[in-house]
């Protein structure tokens, strides 16, 4: 039977002790240095050109900002070519993302997706896991349904999921917000909130998928090692499957991956109906790993 | 008396190998039940069926009359000291168990009142901010009974609660499970390698062998045989003391039961009592300066044990 305050108090343990266990830190860290790696490639040219401007003061202010404009045009083709490498899809939706949104917070946030599911399972692979060889679960069985430890413990984790990439987004508004100029500074921010949106729902299934595999087996490296494979593999495989006969495409459509860019489409129906996919897979495998940690010895 | 807990046709299975084998007995509610066995006997296994920490491949257990399926039923009823299981390491004591106690129902001030009691029980209060990991094994240990204890458990299981600490801190868990045992009304379920810990503190015991029950009786008429009286003389007799013993009137035979317990096969004489022979032989004893420490009839559950697990050398 499902308790909410079971669900509650366990979802807040997990949460408030996220940090100690080490693995947690290391999440945050790792997210934080390849979300800012990824920041640091989109803008670039922009550090570049701030650098000569400093080392060049005689420059006039017409002069400064010729070189500003020309940064910016540099930013946005990269931004461009990013944007139609990792995203393959119609002229309208690039257009979109770098004509009407500001394009390279769009680039910004199309990189950080191709590393979701990679920040993701650092953060959530051990939620069980490492408890269940230790035994330390045990005490906790003991007090309450299985279902509650499960279930608790996957919404706190998504909820330190959404708190780490939360502060990689408060880092790279105040970065944005104070030295890049490239668009307006309302339209990035409100475009990099939108985008952290999207980020956490695309990371909420593989949070469940990790919650179904740290519950199924008794070795926290174990489960990293085979939600990465999930999370990566399957799209590999797709992918390399695909260059061989165009059929292979729609394979990838039986991971979240293969529905990512929904989230950012120009249609509202789209957005919603991505929305709805990356629930329902966060469901769907709450469901199965909530099955399999019910039946299985702890 | 009520059952306690009912294991019906118990039988768990990891692999090919079977752990428990078909194992059915009961446990009388408000009592101090010993499950003794060999290691790898099966006992751990038993406990976290009970717990549901495993699940049974066939049989029913149920506690307080509810299958431990249904483990949310009997919230707050059935605690454990499970064995090796560790706690958090990087949260502090207190914490620990004020989250066991919130999981329990208790408000916060109640969970640190909860809390402090048990761990001022199992004297560890002064260590209640310090994480788990720096305490010593005797201590973790004691956190461990004082987890069980929380709450007003009806049926307690602890797995092994003296294994691994040394005679002192052995002792005092021993003197918290005699106190707890006097003060609540709970069933304790124990486990115990100590066998002479267990005829101390248990009422009955079952005895588990290669995942088979082999008995389950009381202590009193597992160890009733008749004609046997053990003696403990606090030292190792030498041949001539054993000689002496063997040599007075109305003993039959002496066996070496440890280096300072002898097991003595009795006869007593026509129209004369145990007790009468017992008082007889403690006399004679004394006159020639042996005096014993203690006298107790029937075999020792160790002998018992030895003897239904055919382990004896």
């Amino acid at each position: 039977m499902l308790r909410p305050p079971h669900l509650k108090l366990i979802a807040r343990h997990s949460v408030r002790h996220g940090l100690r266990g080490g693995a947690g830190l290391i999440a945050v860290l790792a997210t934080l240095l390849i979300g800012l790696l990824l920041t640091s490639i989109v803008i670039s040219p922009l550090d570049a050109v701030e650098q000569q401007l400093n080392r060049h003061s005689e420059l006039d202010a017409q002069e400064v900002a010729a070189y500003r404009e020309q940064a910016g045009r540099e930013v946005i083709k990269i931004a461009k070519g990013t944007t139609e490498w990792a995203m393959g899809v119609s002229d309208e939706q690039i257009d979109y993302l770098l004509g009407d949104k500001p394009a390279m917070i769009s680039a910004l946030l199309i990189l950080l997706m191709l590393v979701v599911p990679l920040c993701a399972c650092l953060g959530a692979f051990n939620q069980t896991s490492g408890d269940i060889g230790s035994k330390g679960l045990r005490y906790l069985l003991i007090r309450t349904e299985r279902q509650n430890i499960f279930i608790g413990r996957f919404i706190g984790t998504a909820i330190f999921t959404a708190f780490v990439f939360l502060v990689l987004f408060l880092i790279l508004a105040l970065y944005i917000g104070l030295k890049v100029h490239v668009h307006p500074t309302g339209d990035m921010l409100l475009w990099l909130a939108g985008g952290y949106v999207r980020i956490v729902l695309f990371s909420l299934p593989y949070v469940a998928l990790c919650a179904w595999v740290s519950g199924s087996i008794d070795s926290p490296f174990g489960a990293l090692v085979l939600a990465m494979l999930f999370a990566y593999l399957w799209p590999l495989f797709v992918f390399i499957g695909t260059r061989q006969n165009e059929g292979f495409h729609y394979l990838q459509y039986a991971t979240p991956w293969g529905y990512k860019w929904w989230l950012f489409s120009e249609s509202p129906g789209m957005v919603a109906g991505g929305v709805a996919v990356m629930l329902a897979f966060t469901a769907a495998l709450v469901v199965l790993g909530n099955y399999r940690f019910a039946k299985r010895d702890l | 008396m009520g059952e306690a807990v009912r294991i019906e046709g118990v039988t768990k299975v990891f692999g090919k190998q079977k752990a428990l084998d078909n194992v059915t007995f009961s446990i009388p509610e408000h009592s101090v039940f010993g499950l003794l066995g060999p290691n790898g006997a099966g006992k751990t296994t038993l406990f976290s069926l009970i717990a549901n920490f495993l699940k049974v491949n066939a049989g029913t257990i149920k506690v307080l009359g509810t299958d431990v399926d249904s483990i949310g039923d009997l919230q707050g009823k059935l605690s454990i000291l499970p064995q090796d299981a560790l706690f958090q390491a990087n949260v502090p004591v207190r914490e620990q168990l004020e989250f066991f106690c919130a999981l329990s129902g208790m408000k916060r001030e109640a969970a640190t009142a909860e809390t402090r009691r048990v761990l001022e029980m199992v004297g560890l209060l002064e260590v209640e901010k310090k994480n788990a990991r720096s305490l010593s094994h005797g201590m973790t240990k004691r956190l461990g009974i004082a987890q069980a204890f929380l709450g007003k458990p009806e049926v307690v299981i602890l797995d092994e609660p003296t294994a691994g600490l040394d005679p002192v801190n052995a002792a005092a868990v021993r003197t918290l499970v005699r106190d707890i045992k006097s003060k609540a009304k709970a069933t304790l379920i124990i486990s115990s390698h100590n066998l002479a810990e267990i005829q101390e503190l248990c009422g009955m015991v079952a005895i588990i062998d290669k995942g088979v029950l082999k008995e389950c009786r009381s202590v009193a008429e597992l160890t009733e045989t008749s004609g046997i009286v053990r003696f403990t003389f606090g030292k190792h007799l030498s041949e001539a003391e054993q000689s002496l013993l063997e040599s007075l009137p109305g003993v039959a035979g002496v066996t070496v039961d440890t280096q300072d317990e002898y097991s003595v096969e009795i006869k007593p004489a026509e129209g004369q009592s145990v007790q009468e022979l017992i008082a007889a032989l403690v006399g004679a004893l004394a006159a020639k300066g042996l005096v014993p420490r203690s006298v107790k009839e029937g075999a020792s559950l160790e002998e018992k044990f030895l003897e239904v697990t055919k382990a004896k050398a």
